[in-house]
């Protein structure tokens, strides 16, 4: 089985810089960190590699750093990279992204699943998994929770829903995004950092991908990003003085 | 606006707390400590808080004796727990090269009235599971030896020292110490308050270069990167009551911490840093980009010979921080004769912890002239001579004082 994750560097502080002007985020001198649930995804990709035998292959589209953050998906368990780096991606919003990693997908020429993780902390988004299933028509499962079985046509997973759990059986090939409930991350050993060190990593460019250059980049871009902001919290707290009123309050919480 | 006291402390890490406490138990006057950040929220936090008490240097061991007075007062004052942890420390030899030192910390124990005893490796293997004892030829079991939460005693000192009157100012940072005809007046704040004082004293560790240089004072240290690993958590390898461990033949020591390992490995080439480089908070300094990985790539092997599965073992978290180095490994207590009332403890070269308490009264027997409990000769300010602590070879020679580290 053929699996492939899809990582984004994200900035590990929370103090971070967006520009006025295009109201992007601003990357050069942050510390950054993968997302974090894109190592959930990675994890998923490794224990479903455990039962199905197979190869994972981790993606990234981002600046020449991201290099750091597919050595470190290495170290937690991918066998091969590949960079996406190209200053015509720079400012792409979801939809171009997906369109850029649905073409790098093209170009591996494999996949049986393609694993995101459920959103990336900085954008917030959780659009580009989904994406990529669209511009490659591919079925999707969002918000994974855990791997029940896996067979050579399809898999079947749970899903986190607002109602409850579904359990879902999807035809490969297929997209899934992985919430941070799927699994626990392993800490790396000093083994597993040295291996990762010479695993092979391809850089790709533009002309690497096929790709209309007029759909992608901040211009190709059908999203503006008019403000960013931190949205004000406007929490209340209510004492409960004993469980009747408690459970008066959960049972109207039921109807609703 | 300007305020005025008889003492103005820059630093609330370790040494300027400790030296608040000090000079506050001495009733030196009005004090007031400015820190720019928090109480111990820099260098401290990332410290390996081991409270070693057999040294061999002069004046060490009643440095660190200090400290642990220290703390028995401050618990009894507060009356809280500062949480010591007396496991005991193993200080393990493996070789003939670290022989000789261990014969001389068991001495240094004796000399002192420490509790010491040579023990083989069969004796290392039931204090620590996880050793491989082959290569252990002998050891100094030292059962007093503690080690302490570092955040949790600085602001111990601090407290300590509020109850007794000083003024604690935290997210207050000084801009520049004030002189005028060779003596310093106080100092300015980020906000242009000023803050008059006859008696400054530098205890910025890694920013205190950047306040007395310029004065025309070069202090002789500059931060050099101390890190150490924590592994995953494996209780019944790495048992919480377990002693820490000094492994000079790895360049290495471990503690316990909670159920984990807490590894610290020198690397042969410890990497030094231009003050200006710590900005205003060490949260914005990446002392390593690759989080300390190569490092420990590199360094680990030694320790493996008495750990073999060290390489297979999941490494949960890397901390590294600013230790300031100084090129004899000795400490920078007092004053200097280029400017009256200016005073530093600084230079801690790993050892602020364990010996904060001790340096935090040296330097206020100094400041208020009594008679010293340890001679200060050994970490006067000026016995380097003129030095520019901006120069990368002065630099590099801090570094090589934590490369050639004997101890953990």
């Amino acid at each position: 089985m053929e699996y492939i994750v899809f990582i984004k560097q994200v900035p590990a502080s929370t103090n971070i810089y967006i520009d006025p002007e295009t109201n992007t985020l601003v990357r050069a001198g942050a510390k950054a960190q993968v997302n974090p649930y894109d190592l959930h995804a990675l994890q998923a990709a490794v224990e479903m590699k455990t039962q199905t035998g197979g190869t994972i292959t981790v993606v990234s589209m981002g600046p020449p750093q991201a290099e750091a953050a597919l050595r470190e998906a290495m170290v937690f368990g991918a066998d091969e990279a590949v960079l996406l780096s190209d200053r015509a991606f720079a400012g792409s919003d979801t939809w171009s992204t997906s369109a850029i990693l649905a073409a790098a997908v093209r170009k591996l020429g494999k996949g049986d699943v393609l694993l995101f993780g459920k959103q990336a902390i900085d954008g917030d988004t959780a659009q580009v998994g989904p994406g990529v299933a669209a511009q490659l028509n591919l079925p999707q499962l969002t918000d994974m929770i855990r791997i029940c079985e896996l067979g050579d046509k399809d898999i079947i997973l749970e899903k986190r829903t607002d109602l409850g759990v579904q359990k879902l059986r999807v035809t490969l090939p297929c997209a899934v995004t992985v919430t941070k409930e799927a699994n626990k991350l392993p800490h790396p050993t000093i083994r597993q950092w040295e291996a990762a060190q010479t695993k092979p990593l391809v850089r790709w460019g533009l002309q690497d991908l096929q790709v209309n250059p007029d759909q992608i980049g901040l211009t190709g871009s059908p999203t503006r990003v008019v403000r960013t902001g931190v949205p004000e919290r406007a929490g209340s707290v209510r004492m409960f003085e004993n469980a009747k009123d408690l459970a008066s309050l959960l049972k109207t919480l039921e109807t609703v | 606006m300007t305020q005025t006291a008889d003492i103005i402390i820059i630093g609330g890490g370790l040494l300027g707390t400790s030296a608040a406490y000090q000079l506050a138990k001495r009733n030196a006057g009005k004090i007031v400590l400015c820190e720019q950040n928090d109480i111990a929220s820099q260098a401290t936090s990332r410290a390996a808080c081991l409270l070693t008490r057999a040294r061999t240097k002069p004046g060490l061991m009643e440095l660190v004796q200090e400290t642990y007075d220290c703390i028995e007062e401050i618990e009894t004052e507060l009356n809280e727990s500062l949480d010591l942890q007396q496991v005991g420390s193993l200080t393990i030899s493996a070789s003939e090269a670290s022989k000789k030192g261990l014969e001389d910390t068991y001495m240094a124990a004796q000399r002192f009235g420490i509790e010491a005893e040579m023990v083989g490796p069969k004796e290392v293997k039931e204090m620590l599971p996880w050793i491989d004892n082959t290569s252990v030829r002998e050891a100094v079991w030292m059962p007093t030896d503690a080690f302490i939460d570092a955040a949790l005693l600085c602001n111990g000192y601090a407290k300590a020292a509020k109850k007794r009157g000083v003024v604690v100012r935290t997210r207050t940072g000084v801009s520049a110490i004030l002189h005028s005809n060779q003596r310093v007046t106080g100092v300015r704040l980020g906000n242009n308050d000023e803050i008059h004082a006859p008696v400054v004293i530098d205890a910025a560790g890694a920013w205190s270069n950047l306040l007395s240089y310029p004065l025309g004072i070069g202090l002789p240290h500059t931060p050099v990167r101390s890190h150490f690993w924590i592994t995953e958590v494996n209780p019944s390898l790495f048992p919480a009551n377990q002693p820490f461990a000094v492994l000079p033949d790895a360049r290495a020591f471990t503690r316990p911490d909670v159920g984990a390992l807490i590894v610290g490995i020198r690397e042969p080439e410890c990497v030094s840093y231009d003050p200006k480089e710590m900005k205003t908070n060490i949260e914005h300094v990446d002392f390593t980009p690759d989080n300390g990985w190569s490092t420990l790539s590199q360094s680990a092997s030694l320790f493996e010979a008495f750990f073999p599965q060290f390489r297979d073992l999941g490494i949960a978290h890397y901390m590294a921080g600013p230790s300031c180095y100084v090129p004899d490994a000795n400490f920078i207590i007092g004053g200097v004769s280029s400017m009256e009332g200016f005073y530093t403890s600084s230079g801690c070269c790993g050892g602020g912890v364990a010996a904060g308490g001790g340096m935090g009264r040296l330097l206020s027997e100094i400041v208020t002239g009594e008679e010293t409990f340890v001679n200060a000769a050994p970490f006067d300010p000026e016995r380097f001579g003129a030095i520019n602590p901006f120069d990368p070879a002065f630099q590099k020679s801090c570094a090589d004082a934590r490369s050639n580290k004997k101890g953990g």
